[in-house]
């Protein structure tokens, strides 16, 4: 059976793309072979697995592709189960869209602020040409550093009903957690208990897109 | 105040939407000319980039 591949896309810097990369990515690797592709020339997915320590790897291989994403994305498909493609945060060079062109879901993190919900506006029209190529391409918006009590955040939903691309019903919280595991080269899922709460988000996060 | 705070971000939204240039976003002209294989486009863009060197593993 191939693979899922799930790209994680915005050409926006900062809203956590590789956050969810390599949080998702340790999440579906506990019901299947994963493996990270880092389509990043900033290399952040890489830098952070690199970071782990020999005693303890992060749990699911890093792999950087300088060339032919969507070729190589489709031979990797046959020896896993789930991908997951940290993509760069332009659509200047193709490099995003073309791992979408060659995935089934993209998940698309957004912080909640106005700034990030304009930027999107840009990635759901590039979404829309890629669905020329990959008309199977679900794409879904995922809400990241959300704060329940923050007006902004509570205003999010309504914002994203602009949009053609639904919104996940799961969310990542704005949490320490996320930033502490990227400094030790590791996972929500690793982080002992102050890592619970992050990782039941990502758990029910993997339901929903699997499910979805 | 939820209420309106969301709605001014919807707004704001919908302006973004209207003012939003039609052809922005690059798709190569070889990709609008053979859906089929947008990869070649791709990997031209990617080799050009002096960022991007051979394929690195992690782990080895």
């Amino acid at each position: 059976m191939l693979a899922q591949v799930f790209s994680v896309a915005n050409q926006k810097g900062g809203t956590g793309k590789t956050t969810l990369s390599m949080n998702l990515a340790a999440g579906l690797a506990k019901q299947g072979r994963t493996l990270i592709i880092d389509a990043d020339p900033q290399g952040s997915a890489g830098q952070w697995a690199g970071l782990s320590p020999d005693e303890r790897p992060f749990p699911v291989s890093v792999i950087s592709i300088a060339s032919n994403l969507p070729r190589e994305i489709k031979r990797m498909r046959e020896d896993y189960q789930y991908l997951v493609v940290d993509c760069p945060p332009t659509l200047e060079t193709g490099v995003a869209q073309s791992a979408m062109t060659v995935s089934d879901k993209v998940l698309i993190p957004i912080l909640p602020s106005p700034v990030d919900l304009w930027a999107s506006v840009r990635l759901a029209e590039a979404i829309e040409q890629v669905k020329i190529y990959n008309d199977e391409l679900q794409p879904y918006i995922m809400v990241n550093q959300l704060e329940p009590r923050n007006a902004m955040s509570r205003g999010m939903r309504q914002a994203l009903d602009e949009f053609d691309i639904p919104a996940l019903d799961s969310c990542m919280r704005r949490r320490a957690v996320y930033r502490s595991s990227a400094l030790e080269g590791s996972s929500v899922y690793c982080m002992g208990k102050r890592g619970d709460p992050a990782k039941q988000e990502i758990d029910a996060l993997i339901e929903e897109i699997l499910k979805s | 105040m939820k209420k309106e705070v969301g709605s001014k971000l919807a707004n704001s939204v919908r302006q973004a939407k209207s003012k939003q240039p039609k052809d922005v976003v690059p798709v190569t002209s070889a990709a609008k000319a053979t859906p089929s294989a947008p990869a070649d486009v791709v990997i031209e863009a990617q080799a050009a980039s002096p960022a991007l060197s051979s394929r690195r593993v992690w782990p080895d």
